[in-house]
């Protein structure tokens, strides 16, 4: 189990409990290269059969309310 | 009376196709019309073409400042009652075959421009009284499709987009809906061979392309006070193509 994330304290903490079967990586998911280094993350541990696109925001705010901001921007 | 006479309403993407038969059937049945568009000679002759009722403004609908200049020719008009968010590109690619400026350019134009317009007219037509929006999704936006992956991703968001908007404005008098047409005769798929437009027939129960004057009717309805009562609604024009 490869688990990407933007936390590292969490998903190192994760990684450590659950022990040698999970890696933890950085991942952007707006990363190109992040992807990259999450998939070869993967291989090492003997290729790679299935992708949970998990990771996701909730911000909300009506149409109105909506400004041009990105996530870089509001984290 | 005119069915739109003391309208007005800004058609993006007005130049040519669908937009420019909205154009025409606005202005036929009384609407003053802004043509916005980024292909200046045609959306110029338009309006030449409909005479006084009808204003050109160069609008790239990825631009703020372009959406308030469209907003401030339509207030010239005699102030803004509906919007057809009409503007979208269509270069399908398969999902490996989508590179990322593929991607952000359907991002931009289709989706973004489609919110940046939303924001933009509402302060207008609450000044007008209330209005109506049309966002022109497409089958794309109601089932999957085969090869225009970023196109598609784009049409679902229109769907959600308008839902989502069609509740928060709801307060406000203005409506919002969606237009989801099949295969249409227009620029947009001409680089289609002889070959693909029969092969895209076949998947058609009506075994025909639709024209933009019939999706100009169904635009006009949904801009009209005849549909009143109906907002957040999803309705397809596609000769039961997603049926």
């Amino acid at each position: 189990m490869v688990i990407g994330d933007l936390l590292d304290n969490q998903g190192q903490a994760l990684a450590g409990e659950l022990g040698p079967a999970a890696s933890f990586v950085r991942h952007d998911v707006t990363s190109e290269a992040d992807w990259a280094r999450a998939v070869e993350a993967a291989q090492k541990l003997g290729g790679l059969h299935g992708l949970v696109n998990n990771a996701g925001i909730y911000q909300p705010a009506a149409l109105m309310e909506t400004d041009d901001a990105r996530r870089s921007d509001a984290a | 009376m005119a069915r739109f006479d003391n309208k007005v309403v800004l058609v993006s993407g007005g130049a040519r196709g669908q937009g420019a038969a909205e154009a025409r059937l606005l202005v036929a049945q009384g609407a003053k019309v802004v043509i916005g568009d980024v292909l200046d000679n045609q959306g110029q002759a338009l309006a030449g073409e409909l005479g006084p009722a009808a204003s050109f403004v160069r609008h790239d609908v990825t631009s703020e400042a372009d959406w308030a200049r469209a907003v401030e020719a339509a207030q010239k008009l005699g102030g803004l009652h509906g919007l057809v968010n009409n503007a979208g590109i269509y270069q399908p690619a398969a999902l490996m075959e989508t590179d990322d400026a593929l991607w952000q350019r359907h991002i931009q134009i289709n989706q973004y421009g489609c919110f940046l317009g939303m924001k933009a007219v509402v302060p207008a037509m609450e000044r007008s009284g209330g209005g109506s929006i049309v966002n022109i999704s497409s089958v794309a936006g109601l089932k999957g499709s085969p090869g225009s992956f970023a196109y598609a991703a784009t049409k679902w968001a229109l769907r959600g987009m308008t839902k989502s908007a069609a509740i928060d404005l709801g307060g406000r008098k203005i409506r919002v809906n969606s237009v989801h047409p099949g295969p249409i005769d227009t620029d947009m798929i001409a680089f289609r061979t002889p070959e693909q437009r029969e092969e895209r027939m076949k998947q058609v129960p009506m075994h025909r392309y639709g024209t933009p004057e019939e999706v100009a009717q169904l635009v006009a309805f949904l801009l009209s006070d005849e549909s009143s009562y109906i907002t957040g609604a999803e309705i397809a024009i596609d000769g039961a193509a997603s049926a």
